[in-house]
């Protein structure tokens, strides 16, 4: 009965966006499903219904990285630096040979090598690609993933719709809800493999719904003394959080629960084990994750102004294998097509090498790649020319990108919401879907 | 009563007066300082008066105050930034005097913690917009030790605000030079900054276009800028007691020009918002010191208007305006008749910080109860308001409560691949942190998170102090090993967590979750641990 319910409000080709599921609830089938009480069912159901969704996983290039070392190589130019170009399984598509492994899946990647963006300072263009609106000091502008754990929201949840694993490389240029406020945040796993603080629980699950009961008991003496809204304000967050550590999904975030050679496969690294985490996460529902490269060694992460060509080949060796084996894995569970795969950084390095074999920011044409959720892969859009230096075919912007990802993710980019000084916001501006992925 | 009314008569004749001398003043033509024309000192008593009349309250809706147990934890927390121990408790109980209310004000005020629970308030106000340097940890400590000192003492407001305006030299030295130093000198942050912080101006939409509600006009935003143009600070690495301010010896503000960037701006003067000009040429500490004079000035419309929404909004739940920092003219004040006396008797007492707080929290406005009906739409201002305690409250309430230890972990010392190790953090950091919010926020604006349920309901340094067994040590065994009956252990924990005695169904309650369980400590640990979950714990009700 419940799987029945469920198909009946679930358009199988793909996530049909909250306001439309809603509206679907309270058309047509409503009336039926009402007598069933389909509030509690859809609550019960929650992760089940948002597994059968669209889900993206972001993989952060905290820093720039080169279009050279990695997905647009110049060879011939003098540009190029010491990267030689190697095939990929696509005719004609080379990638840098820091990318064995992910040059052996281009057949499922669409390479836009076309991104040009007015923004060359980190901070502004972590802002501008990260929230789909150039920086301005009068709005905080949500991340892409607080959207999407908005437009998820009406589905209560055992897992949060939106979860971060990695730190941000400097904290002061990173972006969150902003002005949707700290409900729609990511829920962050600095390191994959161990819990954040204060999640698992120290007393049995028995004893801490022994307590929660009792608290909530308490509470209610307070609330009919003048306490009523703040009591009501708790009551939301504490249902929500005790669903969450009380979740027998906690296990999701346990990687030992996985065999040792997948392990191994994505790397025993911060990034390898987080990917592996991104594919658990999503497999158990989990609508956005976003998983963050800044490379083990250093603090520089992918900002290689200096000693690139010694850093770029290290930090590649770490994302190359997770990367790849993370679009392998999602294959073979049937995940790939209902997942989205972003691979990007804010932008792109200068093609002028400095003497020490680094380079500065460059905002001229740089590199996106995408995966999955209906993209068609073994394809390359968009182009620069022989030296890199700027965009000869399809300029791509921002607004394009975040567009498409509202596309992928069911999500009507005319859709506003309101600042908390009652302003409406469109989730993006401007921009249009990039047709060529999914043709 | 007869009385009350010519009195007000001929207070709202003087305030229309004094409104009219103000123009004139701010037009320029007047020196004459007007708040020494109308010296007017508010008591609590003349307080309420104007309250009721404005918020069009009865007699009655004055006369049921909060209980003397309800008043000292709304006061402790208040004033000191925790709720009150037991014996605090205890004491202020037994205490037969009538005037044990206005007493324990002044001991709260007179106590060291006042001054380092508003140093805390004001390191907020200043910290939550001030963006991180990328390679330096902005460490708000010395500022607050700093103010604290200040506050204390009961130095004048104004005196303090012209310290950190004109401050120069290095944080370590001159904690005051902090403002300036962690905006890193920064012209336009610091002259929407200093606008909105110590005149809750918002000023800053005005670097930009002309404001749109405001009056406020593009050059003024530049003008007020231009004070800081000579201003630098040296950013050091990880270290922001390194911090130096310091003249730059030379410059002019240029503003830029908006309908082409590639042209030349305009050269601005110093100019105060109310017209007072400098000329150019001016060295870095003429351009603040003048600036300070201006702002924290009993001329300034703005100044004192803006300490006193901002101490009122804490202490009653709501500002005259919302958000507090932003009382320009778009703005339209609640209790208009309440704010501009209280802001005139600020002003005449010489910015007396303590007895601001004085006649606030001994009037019955502020001893209002909570309502019991949440529905007030017909008179707003008929009850008290609850407000969330802020991150150093909810701390400090954790030490009172449970003994919570402060624990520092290890300084990670820089290498030469991680630069910048974050600076470890204490547990202090982690729960303000974690409970922290913008206090210029409006209160509707504030959410309670995952996160901070999170360390209330398994954080393991916490946990640890839920324990009963008497090896442990902790407030509970203690208090349970001298206290074999449980319907008074009960009540010494309420009283210890919640600084208030349980009521009878909270006993039975109580009661039955202990006769439920085999284990009376286990029982207790659920106890303590619900009423630590509770929503009144990290509330001020």
């Amino acid at each position: 009965m419940q799987r029945s319910l469920l198909d009946l409000t679930v358009d199988r080709s793909g996530w049909t966006g909250r306001r439309e599921f809603l509206a679907r609830l309270g058309g047509g089938t409503a009336a039926g499903v009402l007598t069933l009480g389909w509030r509690d069912l859809m609550l019960a159901q929650a992760d089940e219904i948002r597994r059968q969704g669209k889900a993206m996983i972001l993989l952060w290039m905290d820093g720039g990285p080169s279009q050279f070392d990695t997905f647009n190589p110049k060879v011939g130019s003098p540009n190029q630096g010491p990267a030689r170009a190697i095939a990929t399984n696509v005719a004609g598509v080379e990638f840098a040979d820091f990318w064995p492994q992910t040059a052996a899946m281009m057949d499922k990647l669409a390479v836009i090598r076309s991104m040009r963006t007015p923004e060359a300072e980190h901070d502004r263009a972590i802002i501008h690609v990260r929230t789909g609106y150039p920086p301005t000091p009068a709005l905080r502008y949500p991340t892409f993933g607080s959207l999407v754990a908005r437009d998820r929201e009406a589905l209560d949840h055992e897992l949060p719709a939106f979860v971060r694993i990695g730190k941000p490389r400097i904290k002061t240029r990173d972006v969150d809800a902003g002005v949707l406020g700290v409900k729609y945040s990511s829920f962050n796993v600095d390191e994959a493999g161990s819990l954040p603080a204060n999640v698992r629980p120290v007393v049995s699950a028995e004893t801490l719904r022994r307590r929660l009961s009792l608290a909530d008991r308490l509470d209610s003496q307070f609330s009919a003394q003048g306490g009523a809204k703040e009591v009501a304000d708790k009551k939301s967050i504490y249902d929500r959080t005790a669903r969450f550590v009380l979740s027998p999904r906690l296990e999701t975030f346990d990687l030992e629960r996985e065999p040792a050679p997948l392990r191994d496969a994505y790397g025993r690294t911060n990034f390898g084990q987080g990917c592996l985490l991104a594919r658990r996460l999503v497999e158990q529902g989990v609508s956005f994750v976003e998983v963050i490269s800044t490379g083990d060694r250093n603090d520089a992460g992918w900002d290689t102004h200096n000693n690139g060509f010694r850093d770029t080949p290290y930090l590649a060796a770490e994302v190359d294998p997770a990367y790849s084996t993370l679009l392998t894995d999602l294959a073979d569970r049937g995940m790939l097509e209902n997942t989205l795969v972003v691979w990007m950084g804010e932008f792109g390095r200068t093609p002028k090498i400095k003497p020490d074999g680094g380079r500065d920011h460059y905002a001229k044409g740089w590199p996106v790649v995408l995966a999955g959720a209906g993209v068609r892969g073994g394809q390359v859009i968009g182009a620069t020319d022989a030296d890199g230096i700027d965009v000869t075919d399809r300029p791509t912007s921002v607004a394009d990108l975040c567009q498409t990802f509202c596309h992928v993710m069911g999500m009507k980019p005319d859709d506003e919401y309101r600042t908390t000084d009652n302003r409406p916001v469109k989730l993006i501006e401007g921009g249009a879907v990039i047709q060529e992925l999914f043709g | 009563m007869g009385n009350w009314r010519i009195e007000q008569c001929r207070r709202t004749l003087s305030l229309r007066l004094a409104r009219t001398v103000f123009s004139v003043l701010l037009v320029g033509f007047c020196g004459v300082s007007f708040a020494q024309e109308r010296a007017t000192s508010l008591t609590s008593a003349d307080l309420d008066r104007l309250f009721q009349s404005a918020a069009k309250l009865d007699d009655s809706d004055l006369a049921d105050l909060i209980t003397d147990e309800q008043f000292l934890r709304r006061v402790t927390l208040d004033l000191i930034g925790r709720q009150p121990t037991p014996a605090e408790l205890a004491t202020f109980l037994l205490d037969s005097s009538t005037s044990k209310r206005t007493e324990a004000t002044d001991r709260l005020l007179n106590s060291p913690e006042f001054g380092s629970n508003w140093a805390g308030y004001w390191s907020d106000v200043i910290g939550y917009r001030v963006p991180p340097p990328e390679l330096t940890f902005l460490d708000y400590t010395l500022f607050e030790q700093w103010l604290a000192g200040r506050i204390n003492q009961n130095a004048p407001w104004d005196e303090t605000v012209r310290l950190i305006l004109m401050a120069s030299g290095k944080v370590k030295e001159h904690p005051e030079a902090t403002f300036v130093g962690f905006h890193q000198a920064d012209t336009t942050r610091l002259a929407a900054e200093t606008a909105r912080v110590f005149m809750s101006l918002q000023i800053g939409c005005a670097q930009c276009h002309d404001h749109p509600f405001d009056e406020w006009k593009r050059e003024q935003f530049h003008e007020l800028a231009a004070y800081f143009v000579r201003a630098s600070a040296k950013m050091p690495w990880n270290d922001s007691g390194e911090i130096e301010v310091k003249d730059k010896g030379k410059g002019e503000y240029v503003m830029p020009n908006v309908a082409d960037p590639t042209k030349k701006g305009t050269t601005m003067i110093p100019t105060f918002l109310t017209g007072s000009k400098l000329e150019s040429g001016k060295s870095d500490l003429e351009r603040r010191t003048e600036l300070a004079s201006v702002v924290a000035s009993n001329t300034n419309p703005w100044f004192a208007k803006a300490y006193v929404n901002r101490v009122w909004a804490r202490l009653m739940g709501r500002g005259f305006c919302e958000p507090v920092d932003d009382i320009g003219a778009g703005n339209e004040p609640q209790l208009r008749e309440v704010q501009q006396p209280l802001t005139d008797s600020f002003i005449a007492s010489g910015f007396d910080a303590k007895g601001l707080f004085r006649v606030i929290v001994n009037s019955k406005a502020y001893q209002q109860r909570l309502a019991d009906n949440p529905s007030t739409a017909e008179k707003p201002f008929a009850a008290g308001r609850t407000t969330k305690l802020r991150g150093d409250e909810v701390f400090q309430s954790l030490v009172t409560a449970i003994e919570l230890p402060n624990v520092t972990p290890a300084k990670i010392a820089p290498t030469k691949e991680i630069r910048f190790p974050p600076p470890p953090k204490s547990t202090r950091d982690v729960v303000s942190e974690v409970f922290g919010f913008d206090p210029s926020l409006r209160p509707e604006d504030i959410s309670r998170t995952l996160g901070q349920a999170m360390l209330l309901m398994n954080n393991d340094q916490l946990q640890a102090q839920i324990n009963s067994r008497p090896e442990s040590g902790t407030a509970l065994s203690k208090l349970l090993a001298g206290e074999t009956d449980n319907s008074r252990a009960v009540s010494q924990l309420f009283q210890l967590v919640l600084a208030r005695k349980p009521n009878d169904a909270e006993v039975q309650l109580a009661l039955d979750h202990v006769s439920s369980l085999p284990i009376r400590g286990e029982a207790f640990e659920d106890l303590l641990w619900s009423l630590i979950n509770s929503a009144e714990f990290t509330t001020k009700r």
